[in-house]
């Protein structure tokens, strides 16, 4: 568990750290020195892809808070329901009650 | 090529292998007049500028500097002299250096031919038949003619400038792309937004449902994982088809939590509710005495809403279906005991009055006339829920014992659910009107003793008639309330009379309903002298009667 835990970890610094990086060629790229026409082309594509990467990564990182609500969740246990009654007490009810419902003679108001 | 080199030699090699040594003179002499005059112009310019006098002053300076020459060569020549013999070339390093020569001579020609064929070619392309004309016969054989072009190139003339309008494109292009990866980014963002939203949705929906003490679990439907609630009673011990699993899904516009049966459904499934009536039989009529209350049941879940309720209800139907099908199930054995079973109504004959359990949909519910039996009817469909709740605890007690080793010698029967949920009534009432039966008949028994004084008698029986009920249950030390329900009903009616001591020991079975009726008569001295077994009322009082009759002589 703890392993999964870790690299769930892993994956979010990897992600931040890769948007960061991502951006930060964005800002790069866009210069304007003294390139070649194909240079700028090339760079000019590079940015989009960039742009997308980022979408994809905080997709991801999305998916990732889903994974632990999900873990949270399914790792919780139900209280159990404290329910004390006499059993005697049920005992007689019960009891009265099989007597009303075959033969309909008592009252039910005895109960 | 290198093997051209050879070819060309030959066309001029006697032209190379003659005296090298033709001298200038002759070599004008040689010449057509048309080049000679060629020559000539080249050398001196135009004709207009030559004349006799100059020609002449020229010639005779000319030899004037020969003579100086000679005179020159002669004074070498007679430094030289001592040395001749050993300065003089041999033969052999003559033709060595003359073969020098040739070979650099046939160098040059070589590489000015494979100039030409590559000019040749070159031209080929724009002019074919000029070009041919002056290749190779080996270029010409190898190479297709016009393949080599050429073209004109200018030298980027102003690199500055050019250099500012590719920085411009670029910048232009970059721009773009900044803007739609700016566009990009915001409708992603805007996108991510709602769908944290639509999550933050789901979430809170799924913290409810587990405060509100839902067992919420990962399953494996159709090869995906999902995460499901238990709202059903499958690990309560049913044993119902549907186990009442329900997929968590969330809803694909605003996020809220719903949830979905996991269970394939057949059909359209119908909510429906188990309603309980109870007629009363009248002769040849059959009037309606009650009806269960089914809508405060109901009105729980209409005044709420949510996933929560959704839940409820989905359980609370669910049970109500369960009830209706073991209802049903049992109905169809307990035909023998005046039960029929329909689609969805079972009637149960109770001699006097009937019980009729149907089931219907939750928008026919509503509340029951006002009539004597409704609180009876409300027992009962108590009643029948309890003892499926006592069913499912059954089970769930059985799965608890642990299974017993193959090759035990005495393998216990497989059990059976010995728990049913509308031959406790049955039984209860039939043994019930037995109870009263054998009553009536030591009453009479009694009247006939007392001769008919009725307020006698009455006193007699309040003072020495004893009834035991449910003597052979163990519910004394069982703490399962449903103990007497589970267990089969027997009384024991104690009469004592002057002489006598009556015990009627009634029995009834689960199985059949009917009672078996144990007589014992017992003296003063308290020894037995009568102990028989009988099936009917009407035996039981004829048998009494003989006895008190005769008990004297027995």
């Amino acid at each position: 568990m703890s392993q999964k835990f870790t690299s769930i970890l892993s994956r979010v610094d990897n992600n931040v750290e890769l948007i960061l990086q991502k951006f930060h060629d964005i800002v790069e790229l866009s210069s304007v020195q003294e390139k070649s026409q194909e240079t700028h082309a090339i760079e000019a594509l590079q940015i989009e892809s960039n742009a997308a990467t980022i979408v994809r990564l905080t997709e991801e990182l999305l998916a990732i808070t889903r994974q632990l609500k999900e873990a949270w969740i399914l790792g919780q246990v139900p209280k159990p329901v404290e329910w004390q009654q006499d059993d005697k007490l049920l005992q007689a009810k019960v009891n009265r009650l099989l007597d009303i419902v075959s033969t309909g003679k008592i009252k039910p108001d005895e109960i | 090529m290198a093997v051209d080199k050879d070819n060309e030699f030959l066309n001029f090699a006697p032209l190379l292998d003659q005296n090298s040594a033709l001298d200038d003179a002759n070599d004008d002499e040689q010449l057509p007049l048309p080049q000679l005059l060629a020559k000539i112009i080249a050398q001196r310019g135009s004709f207009l500028d030559i004349s006799e006098d100059k020609l002449r002053e020229e010639i005779e300076n000319e030899q004037l500097s020969k003579e100086t020459a000679t005179d020159q060569d002669d004074v070498e020549m007679e430094a030289e002299l001592p040395s001749t013999q050993e300065q003089l070339r041999s033969y052999e390093e003559f033709t060595k250096v003359k073969q020098e020569i040739i070979n650099s001579v046939h160098s040059a020609l070589n590489e000015s031919s494979l100039s030409l064929d590559f000019v040749s070619l070159l031209i080929s392309c724009v002019r074919p038949a000029a070009g041919s004309s002056s290749m190779s016969p080996h270029l010409k054989q190898h190479i297709k003619i016009g393949s080599l072009s050429s073209d004109k190139v200018d030298p980027p003339e102003d690199t500055e400038k050019l250099q500012l309008d590719i920085s411009k494109v670029g910048r232009g292009w970059k721009l773009e792309s900044l803007e739609r990866a700016a566009a990009n980014l915001k409708s992603s963002s805007s996108r991510l937004k709602d769908e944290v939203a639509k999550e933050k949705n789901f979430w809170s929906g799924m913290v409810e449902v587990l405060k509100s003490n839902e067992v919420i679990t990962s399953m494996n439907i159709k090869n995906t994982r999902e995460v499901c609630v238990k709202y059903g009673y499958g690990d309560a011990g049913s044993t119902y088809y549907d186990k009442g699993i329900g997929i968590l899904k969330k809803d694909a516009i605003t996020g809220n939590l719903f949830f979905e049966n996991s269970a394939p459904a057949k059909e359209e499934k119908r909510d429906k509710i188990v309603n309980v009536r109870i007629y009363e039989k009248n002769g040849e009529n059959i009037n309606l005495i009650g009806e269960s209350n089914l809508e405060p049941r109901l009105r729980t879940f209409k005044e709420k809403e949510g996933v929560i309720n959704e839940i409820a209800k989905a359980r609370y139907f669910l049970f109500e279906e369960e009830l209706f099908y073991q209802l049903l199930r049992e109905a169809a054995t307990l035909i023998s005991l005046q039960v029929s079973a329909e689609e969805d109504k079972i009637v149960i004959d109770l001699h006097d009055e009937v019980i009729e359990i149907t089931q219907i949909t939750p928008e026919k519910v509503h509340a029951p006339a006002d009539l004597p039996s409704n609180e009876r009817a409300d027992l009962i469909q108590i009643y029948l829920r309890l003892m499926l709740y006592a069913e499912h605890k059954h089970n769930l007690d059985q799965r608890k014992i642990p299974p017993l080793a193959l090759d035990t010698e005495s393998q216990s029967p497989p059990q059976t659910s010995f728990l049913s949920l509308i031959r406790p009534i049955i039984v209860y009432n039939r043994h019930e009107r037995t109870l009263d039966s054998v009553r009536d008949v030591l009453e009479s028994i009694i009247l006939n003793l007392f001769e008919n004084d009725r307020t006698k008698t009455k006193d007699h029986l309040a003072e020495h008639l004893k009834i035991n009920k449910h003597c052979s249950e163990s519910s004394a030390r069982s703490k399962d309330p449903f103990a007497r329900i589970s267990t089969p009903p027997a009384s024991v009616l104690e009469l004592a009379t002057d002489s006598l001591l009556v015990r009627v020991k009634l029995t009834s079975l689960f199985a059949s309903a009917y009672s078996v009726m144990n007589l014992t008569l017992e003296n003063r001295t308290g020894s037995t002298i009568l102990d028989v077994t009988l099936n009917d009322v009407r035996e039981l009082e004829d048998c009494l009667n003989w006895a008190v009759r005769n008990h004297d002589s027995i």
